[in-house]
């Protein structure tokens, strides 16, 4: 007997609500694959946080909670701080993460506060129809800026991972995709050493997710594929930003 | 388990009020603090900032109240006794985060050492926050459990009844002080026993892990409109129930009062010397002092206008409670008010002087506006 | 009469209903052994389904991709 592919463990049986080729999908089961095979279900508290991806509580089986819009990294905060037991991941977008949360990031990063970011990276607020976000890219159309992103009016898009390798606090940052199957497993590899880290206790941890969002975009599931590896990936370079493991 | 308690039950200790809430949260069971400096009431994350470590607990200065709130959303998630405070803005910067730990019913105390506003006001004593905290604060339909103390006894012992109102009926519940109460020192004593954390009832709605069963969700997102009425009115039933089980209130010389001024905490206490002066005049004056704002002691102050025709309601504001009088009175006594804003604070006998006035003149059913 | 028995090297199985039609799996399939379904779901979606069963390797290249975990493939 081989092996068997089929939803993790850690995953309720609602069926995801996603649009057809939502990258927050495939997220999502990577991060149950690697809670299941670190065997940490019954540890794992989830952070849903505010956007398309807040249904997350409704597929992950194990403790979630949903926070106030770009408060993911607090909440976090308290919660590793009284509760060191538990394995907390804060899933976040951009705009929860990269906007209105952007403080809450930075600072839980800098304390190098021991718990794992997920953040969704898709150039675009989902829910509320495609309008601009941070990471929206020069150039790029959005509801809110139909002739596209002009630097001159909207200011350029922030570099997460860039900006966050900056301070002394986190411990690893990496930047992967899930737009082709080497992106995904390779997604899932980050995804892992980051809640490895956690729960090694060495400190902040955040994977960056490119992920396509063909509704947003206006494109075809295949088509948003191709424009992560033609224009995201080029704008935002996958790598790993910060590895401080090897050094403690 | 070694002792971390500092003062003895009923021991007589000199204090400041913000020390004495941040030592009776401690007391409590309060475990861990988040906050952001703002004066008047910075002394309580500078004295928890080495206090809470002492008993095992976590102190953080956050980069922002709304990170403060958050964290506390988190630690309350949790089932650990957590507190936050701040004055005046940083408070309105916490609601957002208030309404949410309130919508996902989690127990916490939080504490408002008001400060004169609106805007950037000053940093004087004022008791212009009562509409905010009393109203909930912030958006949607809810309420917080507001405890007005009026000493530094109370400032230290309030903490202990915030946490188990908090956690009897889920819910958030705040101390409204103002400047004054948080920066006076005077003589206090503590008046429950030491609270471990560990000893407190198990709460079966935190997230702890799933192991060994259900996985539990702390969610304040109801998409189908019916599903979130329903836990609205949940909500609306649960307040039903503080209403009728949780309002306190004091009376002083009420029994033959001919004029009863209402106020609480800083303008209750300015109002007792008013109290004292006039009964030396022979002025039958007493004082109602509500100590939940909400809970509202409205049937209390109803059934007061039955026999009490003439109210002067004291304030550090423009009017705030009085409106809550009013409605309580429902028409049946003449209420007057005496109210400064912008954190000035009236004398005795500024309050005496009014309330001579009013006995002076025929009850009159309308309100009277202005100072 | 020559019988050939052809091992089954994995079990490939589409849950239909769960499929939104994206096309990620038939792109990633490297025995090219699906297809968008000429009918639709119960969603409106046409969902993959796998023309040739018996060439699948087990790879579950279309697994890692697919959105919906509609996929479950089992190695033999």
């Amino acid at each position: 007997m081989g092996r068997i592919y089929k939803k993790p463990v850690s995953m309720t049986k609602i069926a995801m609500r996603y649009c057809p080729g939502c990258g927050h999908s495939i997220a999502h089961r990577l991060i149950a694959e690697v809670i299941d095979e670190l065997d940490i279900r019954e540890r794992a508290v989830g952070i849903a946080p505010v956007g398309c991806s807040v249904f997350l509580d409704e597929y992950m089986d194990c403790d979630m909670i949903q926070v106030p819009h770009g408060r993911g990294c607090a909440s976090a905060t308290g919660m590793k701080r009284v509760r060191p037991d538990l394995i907390v991941f804060s899933y976040q977008g951009d705009g929860d993460l990269a906007a209105i949360g952007t403080a809450e990031t930075i600072h839980a990063a800098t304390r190098s506060e021991n718990f794992t970011v997920i953040f969704i990276n898709n150039a675009i607020y989902g829910m509320t129809g495609g309008q601009q976000a941070p990471t929206t890219m020069p150039g790029q159309k959005t509801t809110t800026n139909p002739y596209g992103r002009e630097v001159k009016v909207h200011g350029y898009p922030i570099k997460v991972c860039e900006m966050l390798s900056a301070l002394d606090g986190p411990i690893y940052l990496e930047r992967v995709a899930v737009n082709n199957v080497p992106n995904v497993l390779k997604a899932k590899r980050a995804i892992k050493k980051a809640f490895q880290i956690q729960l090694d206790g060495l400190g902040f941890t955040l994977v960056e997710i490119l992920s396509p969002c063909p509704t947003g975009w206006g494109v075809i599931p295949k088509k948003a594929c191709e424009y992560v590896d033609e224009k995201m990936s080029k704008y935002y370079p996958l790598g790993v930003y910060k590895d401080l493991t090897k050094k403690k | 388990m070694k002792n971390m308690e500092k003062y003895k039950m009923g021991e007589k200790v000199l204090m400041k009020g913000n020390e004495a809430l941040a030592e009776g949260a401690v007391r409590a069971g309060c475990r861990f603090f988040a906050g952001y400096p703002i004066t008047p009431q910075n002394e309580i994350p500078e004295y928890l900032s080495w206090r809470i470590f002492e008993v095992g607990g976590t102190f953080i200065q956050s980069e922002s109240e709304i990170a403060a709130i958050n964290m506390i959303f988190g630690v309350a998630a949790c089932g650990v006794r957590g507190m936050t405070s701040s004055s005046g803005c940083g408070i309105s910067l916490k609601q957002e985060g208030i309404s949410y730990i309130a919508s996902a019913e989690l127990p916490f105390f939080y504490a408002n050492i008001i400060r004169g506003g609106p805007g950037l006001g000053n940093i004087a004593p004022a008791q212009s926050d009562y509409f905010q905290a009393t109203r909930g604060g912030g958006h949607g339909d809810y309420r917080v459990i507001v405890l007005a103390p009026n000493s530094v006894t109370e400032m230290g012992n309030f903490p202990k009844l915030a946490y188990d109102l908090a956690d009897k009926y889920r819910n958030p519940c705040m101390v409204l002080a103002d400047g004054l109460l948080g920066q006076m020192m005077e003589p206090m004593e503590f008046n429950f026993d030491w609270v471990d954390p560990d000893k407190l009832p198990p709460k079966d709605y935190i997230v702890t892990g799933c192991k060994g069963r259900p996985r539990r969700i702390i969610n304040t997102l109801h998409m189908i409109p019916s599903i979130l009425e329903k836990h609205n009115w949940h909500l609306y039933e649960k307040y039903q129930r503080i209403e009728e089980n949780e309002v306190r209130f004091e009376g002083c010389n009420l029994e033959d009062a001919e004029i009863v001024i209402v106020a609480y905490g800083t303008s209750a206490r300015i109002s007792t010397e008013a109290v004292i002066k006039g009964r030396k005049k022979g002025i039958k004056v007493g004082l109602f002092r509500p100590i939940t704002l909400w809970p509202f002691p409205k049937k209390a102050i109803n059934e007061l206008a039955d026999r009490v025709k003439k109210l002067l309601v004291v304030e550090m504001n423009m009017g705030q409670m009085v409106e809550d009088v009013e409605i309580a009175v429902s028409g049946k006594s003449a209420i007057h008010f005496l109210g400064r804003p912008g954190g000035s604070l009236p004398t005795g006998d500024e309050v005496l002087d009014k309330v001579e006035e009013i006995l002076s003149k025929p009850a009159s059913p309308e309100r009277e506006r202005g100072k | 009469m020559e019988e050939t028995i052809t091992k089954l090297k994995a079990k490939i199985k589409i849950i239909e209903t769960l499929c939104k039609g994206c096309g990620y799996c038939i792109d990633a399939c490297p025995k090219k052994i699906l297809e968008m379904a000429s009918y639709s779901n119960q969603s409106g979606y046409h969902p993959a389904r796998c023309i040739k069963p018996e060439d699948c390797i087990g790879c579950a290249l279309c697994y890692q991709v697919c959105p919906e975990i509609a996929i479950e493939v089992e190695k033999l």
